[in-house]
């Protein structure tokens, strides 16, 4: 997974990223480690160049913010 | 004695599941505050194109919309309580030489409309966003 996150394919970049973050179960919560290879990909594509990877990338960034983990930290954060 | 044996194991379970739910939501909270960082450094940063700044400038404003979000402890410190600093930063987006930065900062500082600066900035009616 690592590998495929620094890859110099964009396209292998953003598949990768959307494999670690999308799951069929929305419930089923993200660990830290895969937390840290979010951040991971993040630091490294800021910069991305193309807008439809910009926007597929932002799709999956929503659905992390969004929908995995909520149940689970709310009661905790709030 | 099999049945307080086993309620006894359901309930250091259960414990123990809370434990590493708290884990979880402190990393996860942890998340939240390096992306808020994370986007207003991209921003402040002299070296940030135009795409870095765009993405920045989305990241803030996804954060900003969810509702749940807001009630996050950390994203009340990073974003709504908002310091000068960050504040600056945005501010000086607005003169950003792309209007789509200039507009999503508007936006976001209109969001954060309780700072004495931004008022004078909208009545000013000099950084209206683009149609």
């Amino acid at each position: 997974m690592l590998q495929a996150l620094l890859c110099n394919d964009s396209a292998t970049r953003l598949k990768a990223f959307n494999l670690l973050v999308d799951h069929p179960k929305r419930s089923r919560v993200i660990s830290a480690m895969e937390l840290r290879l979010i951040r991971l990909f993040l630091i490294t594509n800021f910069c991305e160049q193309i807008p439809a990877a910009r926007m597929l990338m932002f799709k999956d960034i929503k659905t992390v913010i969004r929908e995995r983990n909520r149940n689970k930290i709310m009661k905790y954060v709030l | 004695m099999c049945f307080k044996l086993l309620l006894r194991l359901r309930e250091s379970a259960r414990h123990f599941l809370e434990g590493e739910d708290k884990q979880l939501a402190e990393k996860y909270t942890e998340f939240y505050q390096f992306l808020g960082h994370f986007a207003f450094w991209s921003l402040a940063q002299p070296t940030s194109n135009f795409n870095r700044r765009t993405m920045a400038l989305t990241l803030i404003e996804l954060l900003m919309e969810d509702s749940d979000v807001h009630k996050l402890a950390c994203l009340r410190e990073t974003l709504l309580e908002i310091d000068g600093a960050r504040h600056a930063i945005l501010v000086r987006e607005l003169d950003d030489a792309y209007q789509w930065n200039q507009s999503k900062a508007l936006e976001i500082l209109v969001k954060l409309n309780d700072s004495h600066e931004m008022h004078h900035f909208v009545s000013s009616n000099v950084y209206l966003p683009c149609p």
